[in-house]
């Protein structure tokens, strides 16, 4: 199987270099690296360039934002698994994309989730935040329930049948796609326990206390337009979880 | 890998590089030489054995090995037992393919060495392998277990014997016995008696925590590398374990075991662990 990776990019030359250089050392073979890049003058669109025919595709024009930019990556992937990795994040070690691979050949899966690490931004070993996504079943989204996002690995033709991002959500894009193929189409997922990226920490809806409140909005919309309704708790439950993820005593990675 | 004869090489035709470590403390070199000629007579790798003394006085190990692929390391203090091995792994993570943790009680044969690489080397995702532990009798030992939660140590140790019987179930439950010996399955908490680990693995995972001195650094650092690989129970192959359990009888042991363990939950959680709850979950 064909794998190909996407990351989308604005004007972030100090944390890229980890993500593309986690993917260039992945072992497995099949593997197809896309960078869509908005239009940066940073500097960014010389660093990738650096790398060559090491990155199978580039695109480098402005855009309307991060979903707009991964959008057009999966439009223009090949590959039969499509991988998402965002210019913060990066994988944990080499064989991530290979284990995906084996997992979704073991299950015949249409997607496959797993966890994450949210990592310090100025120590990438020093552990602020675990992710560990959970078993899913039915019940699960109505509890609040999403995987993370970076580590959502979804077959092509899924995307073709029922979709990518829908861009009228600027936070919630990513929990609508999930909501929308897993409770709505029930694609087939399977679940791997496996810690596969470290994230930065400081994601687009957790910031401020005004994108809390518009990610909560967003979210709410997303149920929405799939014709779903959320339990009265399902949307105070999703951010509340999340303080489980917490560590009390800060782990240290190695 | 292939087989040119009796040796095994990488795709590039080097022999495949295996090391191990032994910790010994107060042991007497002869005790350990069956285990260390065992392993240095192995001619299907390039071997290298490290045995890291953690006692006060140093120790003539040269009389029991006569290949010169035995290393002795004196540490002048009593390290503690992961701190001890990782000066071993850390020597050998750049040359070796694999390193074996390896208890001065173990008794293996080279042909079941030979297994679990040949597993290893056809199953890249693996990070750690673990084959069947018995008894000297032949009878197999518990040594898979689900990951441990604080009253899954404290009812082990301290529960009276006429209160065992309502633990037995959890107990059951926490060493996997319902769960078939003779199968190959993924395990997140192998025992650090014998642990077959995967360089390359190790080099993302980190070494064993040092901040443990005895008791529980193998759960952790199976489960790290469980995090981010496959850690695996091959019971295809089995070898003698003269298993004591030391804390049971020695108050310092004890000691030890509860720092540990207190070590451990705080580094994990000790109620909110939702690692814990979704690994014993997934692997029930």
């Amino acid at each position: 199987m064909k794998v190909s990776i996407i990351t989308a990019v604005f004007s972030n030359k100090r944390f890229l270099p980890d993500a593309i250089s986690s993917v260039l050392e992945q072992t497995y073979s099949d593997i197809e690296y896309i960078i869509v890049d908005g239009g940066s003058k940073d500097g960014t669109v010389e660093l990738v360039e650096s790398y060559g025919k090491q990155i199978d595709l580039f695109i480098s024009e402005p855009d309307d934002g991060v979903y707009f930019a991964l959008n057009k990556g999966i439009a223009k992937a090949t590959g039969d698994i499509i991988a998402l990795l965002h210019s913060d994040d990066f994988y944990m070690n080499n064989r991530v994309i290979s284990q995906v691979v084996e997992a979704f050949e073991q299950t015949s899966c249409d997607a496959l989730y797993a966890n994450l690490y949210y990592i310090s931004n100025s120590n990438p070993d020093r552990i602020v935040r675990t992710w560990d996504a959970g078993v899913y079943h039915d019940r699960s989204y109505y509890r609040g329930f999403m995987p993370p996002h970076p580590v959502f690995f979804v077959k092509r033709e899924i995307y073709e049948k029922y979709g990518a991002f829908n861009t009228s959500l600027r936070f919630a894009a990513d929990y609508e796609l999930m909501l929308r193929l897993m409770l709505k189409h029930k694609i087939k997922v399977h679940y791997l326990p496996k810690y596969f990226v470290r994230m930065r920490t400081g994601g687009k809806s957790n910031r401020t206390l005004w994108n809390r409140i518009q990610a909560n909005i967003e979210d709410r919309k997303a149920w929405k337009i799939n014709g779903l309704n959320p339990r009265w708790y399902t949307l105070l439950l999703k951010p509340l979880i999340k303080i489980f993820q917490y560590r009390i005593v800060s782990q240290r990675l190695r | 890998m292939r087989k040119i004869g009796l040796i095994f090489t990488n795709i590039s035709g080097e022999m495949i590089k295996l090391s191990a470590s032994i910790v010994v403390y107060k042991h007497k070199p002869l005790e350990l030489s069956k285990l260390i000629q065992e392993f240095c007579q192995i001619s299907a790798f390039e071997v290298k054995l490290f045995v890291v003394d953690n006692s006060p006085f140093q120790s003539d190990f040269s009389a029991v090995d006569s290949t010169g692929k035995l290393e002795y390391i004196f540490a002048g203090s009593n390290l503690g037992y992961g701190k001890a091995h990782n000066i071993a792994i850390q020597r050998s993570l750049q040359d070796s393919q694999y390193h074996l943790v390896l208890n001065p009680d173990i008794e293996f044969n080279a042909e079941a060495l030979v297994k679990l690489i040949q597993y290893l080397d056809s199953h890249p995702n693996v990070g750690l392998i673990m084959p069947k532990i018995t008894y000297p009798d032949g009878e197999t030992q518990y040594l898979c277990k689900q990951l441990p939660g604080p009253s899954d140590l404290i009812f082990r140790r301290f529960v009276p014997g006429f209160l065992k019987g309502i633990m037995e179930k959890r107990m059951n439950q926490y060493e996997l016995k319902h769960r078939d010996y003779n199968q190959i399955m993924q395990v997140a908490n192998l025992s650090g008696c014998f642990m077959l680990m995967r360089c390359d693995a190790l080099k993302y995972t980190g070494l064993f925590d040092e901040g443990f001195f005895m008791y529980l650094e193998d759960t952790d650092l199976s489960r790290r590398i469980n995090q981010q690989y496959q850690t695996i129970y091959y019971p295809e192959v089995s070898i003698v374990h003269h298993y004591q359990k030391g804390s049971y009888k020695n108050p310092k042991l004890l000691w030890y075991h509860i720092n540990s363990a207190i070590r451990y939950f705080n580094k994990w959680g000790w109620f909110f662990d939702p690692g814990r709850k979704t690994i014993n979950q997934v692997m029930p």
